[in-house]
């Protein structure tokens, strides 16, 4: 404790009386005192991951600071336990078969083709869509819907049913993308402030905390006024403001385990920090944060959506289910509820599913909550 | 949001951008197009494989294999272009020459690629449209000329051509109207055989009232002057509200930015300005100039005005109006952002009493009639004492009563105005005070309408006010305006370097459609960059390229 | 520690976010294509030496480190400059935004509360009954509605077929009957998102506070059900709630830069769209910056009041 300035030091604090224990075993290297500044940070996430019921604040925090490195999810039984708790949930599981079904239905709407060097090779052959959501004129415009189109058309008498399958395409394409990269920075980035701590995580936690200043859409709003508009200019502003969770989420679990003996004794025996960090400390801090990744695919869809209708997010033309609510802005009170209302449906629907899902993963990852309730 | 770009004073010298929204640009229904809609799917045949031909020709030409990659643009802003830019682009890739993407931008990006793009030689189609004022000039000078290349002006795609920059200079310098009107004709036909762009509809403004409040309405053709109907005894118009209304409810689609004449960049401004401000002369709703704070006014010679000035005039403010109010409010505009409005012509004025002047002009100006209007401002706003910015002053029939930022623009009635009525119109407006409320979102307009929180809007959707028209509690006024939409070729690139390309494209083109489609039929289908509003120096009227 | 160390320690830690905040502000602002003398002239051909004295009016013509150091301290004097482009001071064009979107704000914030407590206690209580899977499905469904789209339909039912509400604010001071109507709309969409995380954290803290020995040990002392619930549990679950509930001010102004638009509101959220698109600099630099400084009061706030409730923040040592 007495290399580090006060204002520099951050740990976790111990609310249980374990915790003092190891406190007062691990005086020197371990960060076991948690900073009170943390206490800001952590429930932040806790507000980030809205759903995640269980980890409150005050008290309510499961701390990991003695446990057994066997019983991360790293494990094997660990993870088979896990699976078998989240198969026996079953809105877990109906949230999850919205998901896969939506999937599916984006990715057999039409073809998949792939073009290159004048060789096309078709991955694959189905199209669930009864028209190229593209093409125009395929009804009247702005027609109700009917048996030939069951969602009506747009004002270009695009189909929307068609429109509404594909579309799935760019939502779940962006959330599973935008989460995905955001992951990939928030989890070193995390992963080695935890571990090292001192300045790198002064550094770090500083640019979070920076960033987590502006609010996510307005910072979003910024990065698309700067880029411009597009796919992957909208999972750019995503990921820039997505992987901050992330960073600060793992760090917090990452502070906890570095304080474990096996951790200690793999440092003593001069195993890489590298080898540490991914062999023994991510992989066992890594829960949380895929149910945070989980419930923020639905998050990353709405703000996509946001953008959409702000005119920031596709271009107007594309099929995302956003992008196609934002003109339906007029269309509602042109009586044209349709255009408004099915996009809408859709980005609920997989919202909902979502979150569904992550519930049952939350679940699963921490037996300890099943106790004292039931099936959720 | 509404057009920002540049001036629409009443007597609009200067063109402006049609950046956002669908501020102005609303057609009228009704109006058949010129390339015959009756002509039947031969004719259109027809036409499609002779554009195909020309482009095919271009391409040869240029050694490049169909199809040809390339993007249209549109900025996400303008629900209406984004979806004609879409339709150019279905249209083009049908024939199998092009491969076109299509791209939106947010504003400012956008404007950054216009005012770029011949500098980076972008492979790229844009869509714009733009708003002129009730002289030709306006809408070719800066759109053509080769001391116009952006980002100088609108001339986007760096096009030059002496000739056509002769004609335009000839035609300004000349105050002759036949003279320019036979400049004005060779110079479409010049700029239609070169197709530096294409010009695709031709616009209109349009305004939605509620028939219990507002018995008639008679639209002003350009936009800035929206609200002028109320009360415009230069122009013989007045509101006759049907209730003892004395207040009344409009709506603007951006917010009043800035009100000081030197410093104004937006319609919203101008539109909430133009009855409190006056100028010497005002441009009827015919296009006529007629006295305002002149009474007489007469050419000495070239380069000289006289005008007599109207006595008895005061300002909202108490000061009496004089000569050297004209002198300045003109000198105000020196080193101004808005100094080309008056310092592209003006030179001095020689003050001969409190009510004669003459204006000298640094050269013979043809557009010198509809320009010479700019608002006259009371001293006090150049001693510094009064800000224009936030409180406009002027001597028009309504003074500046109240502004709410981003919520509401009020008028109200001002008692002294100096007209004593005629048979037309009476010495008093009607109406009491103007409140205009800003909403920004088209359908909100359009909600508010119909829920009865506004008399009238001015600001509908070209969808919306299709709607309305048919409903016998709106009344509908529609007026074709001197704005067009079009699309700029990079003709500074191979292929679009060669004019047979152009012109294929430019006959492709689904105008009618457009026309149809995104404007529910509002606006007409056009050809040339002067726009049907002028009709004395149009030459609109069928495709002159054919 | 006492509370006045922790203080100065905590607030100690907000200067460098807060000066993060200006620099990231100020580069966001300065990387956006496009110049404001551009949209100030109209794109028309200006005589350059009127170009360049507009520029230098406004510091545009110094290196961009330059005009970020003059920004800084005339923003720390609360001085915000004059915006280029409406010729006005910025200052009062952001204030005169600010009570609306604090009103937006503040009634939704109330309402989320008043919904997501109760529901979350009831919840809580009702453990995996058909209280607790109503309040569940409740809140699931809240999270998932996209709050422009709801917004949407709310204001076409009501406003536009049932006539119940005005469509546009109504011209009335903030503080007025008629404007509270015209609220209602816009704070159950703001908090409709809102209300659903409340319920699901209230139900959590509520619930393991339900689990613990003295919330057992009263009841088996035989205390009345509600005496438990009331006296114990609840104060005890209160205070995580409302402080987390403290943090979602971020929440909040995420929300009304839609809401806003959707409702015609003029507030920040508004402001700052129309000056993205406007090239207002100044502008949409003060919205950010004020933004990201409430942000930054608000966390640290919470975190003192939390200190206060919670002694066991600042033991630290």
């Amino acid at each position: 404790m007495t290399d580090r300035e006060p204002t520099t030091r951050r740990g976790r604090i111990r609310i249980e009386g374990f915790d003092e224990h190891a406190t007062a075993t691990n005086t020197d290297h371990v960060q076991s005192n948690r900073s009170d500044l943390d206490a800001v940070s952590d429930r932040r996430d806790e507000l980030d991951r809205r759903t995640t019921v269980d980890r409150l604040p005050t008290g309510g925090r499961s701390t990991r600071g003695g446990r057994n490195l066997d019983s991360g999810v790293g494990n094997k039984t660990g993870l088979e336990a896990s699976w078998g708790r989240f198969r026996s949930n079953r809105t877990a599981l109906f949230g999850l078969a919205i998901v896969a079904a939506l999937s599916v239905l984006a990715l057999f709407a039409r073809p998949l083709e792939f073009s290159a060097m004048g060789y096309t090779l078709t991955v694959q052959p189905f199209s669930l869509a009864p028209y190229d959501p593209s093409e125009l004129y395929v009804g009247p415009s702005n027609a109700g819907p009917s048996l030939a189109h069951p969602f009506g058309t747009d004002w270009a008498g695009r189909d929307l049913f068609s429109r509404v399958l594909v579309g799935g395409r760019y939502s779940l394409s962006i959330g599973a993308l935008a989460v995905t990269l955001a992951l990939c920075i928030g989890i070193p980035l995390g992963a080695i402030a935890g571990y090292f701590g001192g300045w790198i995580d002064e550094t770090i936690m500083r640019l979070v905390d920076t960033l987590y200043a502006f609010p996510f859409l307005v910072l979003a709003i910024a990065i698309v006024a700067i880029l411009g508009p597009g796919y992957w200019n909208l999972i750019v502003a995503l990921v820039v403001t997505g992987w901050l969770t992330y960073a600060r989420l793992l760090r917090g679990e990452v502070l906890s385990i570095v304080e474990t003996d096996y951790v200690e004794a793999s440092k003593a025996l001069g195993t890489p920090h590298r080898t540490i960090i991914g062999r023994h400390v991510v992989p066992n801090a890594i829960g949380p944060v895929i149910v945070q990744a989980t419930l923020n695919v639905g998050s990353v869809v709405l703000a996509a959506a946001a953008l959409g209708f702000l005119g920031l997010g596709l271009e107007a033309g594309t099929a995302e289910w956003g992008t196609m609510l934002a003109r339906g802005r007029s269309s509602l009170l042109q009586g044209h509820w349709h255009v408004t209302v099915f996009p809408g449906m859709a980005i609920f629907l997989f919202v909902l599913a979502i979150n569904l899902v992550g519930d049952g993963v939350t679940d699963a990852l921490d037996p300890r909550r099943e106790t004292g309730r039931r099936d959720r | 949001m509404g057009v920002w770009k540049g001036s629409g004073e009443r007597v609009g010298r200067r063109t402006f951008l049609g950046a956002v929204g669908v501020s102005g640009a609303i057609g009228f229904a009704g109006c058949l197009s010129e390339n015959g809609s009756e002509g039947g799917e031969t004719a259109d045949q027809a036409v499609e494989n002779s554009a195909e031909a020309l482009i095919r020709n271009g391409f040869e030409a240029a050694g490049i294999d169909p199809p040809f990659e390339t993007t249209i643009y549109a900025n996400a802003e303008n629900d209406e272009r984004i979806r004609w830019a879409q339709l150019v682009q279905y249209e083009l890739n049908e024939t199998d020459l092009f491969d076109v993407g299509f791209e939106q931008l947010e504003w400012g990006t956008y404007e950054q690629l216009l005012l770029n793009m011949a500098e980076n030689e972008e492979n790229c189609l844009v869509t714009l449209d733009l708003s002129g004022g009730w002289d030709p000039h306006i809408y070719v000078n800066s759109l053509f000329h080769s001391a116009h290349r952006a980002p100088n002006g609108f001339n986007f795609n760096h096009y030059a051509d002496e000739r056509t920059d002769e004609l335009i200079d000839s035609a300004v310098a000349e105050s002759d109207r036949e003279q320019r009107v036979e400049t004005y004709g060779a110079l479409q036909e010049r700029l239609a055989q070169q197709v530096p762009i294409s010009i695709v509809r031709s616009g209109e403004e349009a305004t939605v009232y509620r028939q219990e409040r507002i018995d008639d309405w008679r639209q002003y053709p350009l936009p800035g002057s929206e609200y002028d109907p109320v009360y415009a005894p230069y122009g013989g118009e007045f509101l006759e509200t049907e209730d003892e209304t004395t207040e009344l409810v409009g709506d603007a689609v951006a917010t009043v930015s800035n009100t000081d004449p030197v410093r104004m960049n937006d319609t919203t401004s101008n539109m909430a300005t133009s009855l409190i401000y006056e100028g010497l002369l005002a441009v009827d709703f015919d296009g006529t100039p007629r006295p305002l704070l002149a009474t007489d006014w007469e050419q000495l010679d070239a380069t000289t005005y006289r005008f007599d000035l109207r006595e008895g005039v005061e300002f909202h403010n108490g000061e009496t109006f004089t000569a050297d109010h004209v002198r300045a409010s003109f000198g105000r505009y020196e080193g101004s952002p808005r100094e080309p409005d008056v310092y592209d012509w003006y030179d001095g004025v020689d003050v001969i009493d409190d009510t004669e002047l003459e204006v000298h002009l640094t050269g013979e100006y043809g557009p010198f009639e509809t320009s010479v209007g700019v608002p006259i401002v009371p001293l006090a706003a150049g001693d510094g004492e009064i800000d224009l910015a936030d409180e406009p002053v002027g001597t028009g029939p309504y003074r500046f009563d109240e502004h709410a930022e981003g919520e509401y623009w009020r008028l109200r009635r001002f008692d002294d105005h100096w007209f004593d009525g005629d048979d037309a119109v009476p010495a008093q407006p009607t109406v009491e005070t103007i409140t205009m409320r800003i909403i920004s979102r088209p359908a909100a307009r359009r909600a508010a309408l119909e829920a009865d929180e506004l008399d009238l809007s001015v600001g509908l959707s070209a969808d919306d006010v299709a709607d309305l028209d048919g409903d016998p509690e709106y009344g509908v006024e529609r007026a074709a305006t001197g704005s067009f939409d079009f699309l700029i070729y990079p003709q500074y690139l191979e292929p679009f370097d060669d004019v047979d390309v152009r012109r294929g494209i430019d006959r492709l083109l689904p105008r009618q459609t457009i026309v149809e489609e995104v404007y529910a039929g509002q606006g007409t289908v056009a050809y040339t960059p002067i726009p049907p509003l002028l009709s004395e120096f149009s030459i609109e009227g069928g495709d002159p390229g054919v | 520690m006492s509370i006045v160390r922790y203080t100065l320690r905590r607030a100690l830690t907000s200067v460098p976010v807060l000066i993060g905040a200006t620099a990231l502000t100020f580069g966001l602002v300065h990387l956006a294509p496009g110049d404001p003398i551009d949209v100030l002239v109209g794109f028309d051909h200006v005589d350059p030496a009127t170009r360049a004295s507009l520029r230098a009016e406004y510091n545009l013509d110094r290196p961009l480190w330059q005009q970020y150091l003059l920004w800084v301290r005339d923003v720390a004097t609360l001085e915000f400059g004059e915006s280029p482009i409406t010729g006005r001071d910025v200052g009062p064009t952001v204030a005169g935004r600010l009570p609306h979107t604090i009103a937006l704000g503040v009634s939704a914030w109330l309402l989320s509360l008043a919904i997501g407590i109760p529901a979350g206690i009831v919840a809580a209580v009702d453990d995996g009954g058909p209280a607790d899977e109503v309040s569940r499905i409740g809140a699931l469904v809240g999270i998932a509605t996209p709050n422009f789209w709801l917004g949407l339909v709310l204001l076409f039912v009501f406003g536009v077929q049932l006539g119940w509400v005005r469509v546009t604010p109504p011209d009335a001071p903030l503080a007025s009957l008629e404007m509270a109507w015209f609220m209602v709309l816009p704070t159950i969409t703001l908090a409709t998102a809102l209300a659903a995380v409340v319920t699901r954290l209230m139900r959590s803290s509520m619930r393991r506070e339900l689990e613990r020995e003295y919330v057992r040990g009263a009841r088996a002392r035989g205390l009345r059900e509600r005496t438990v619930l009331l006296k114990h549990a609840l104060r005890n679950s209160l205070t995580a709630v409302v402080t987390v509930a403290g943090l979602q001010i971020a929440l909040l102004l995420d929300g009304a830069v839609v809401v806003e638009q959707v409702f015609s509101w003029p507030g920040m959220g508004q402001l700052l769209v129309e000056s993205i698109s406007r090239r207002d600099f100044p502008v949409v630099q003060a919205v950010v910056l004020l933004i990201a400084v409430a942000t930054i009061v608000a966390n640290l706030l919470v975190d003192l009041a939390y200190a206060v409730i919670d002694p066991r923040i600042r033991h630290d040592r």
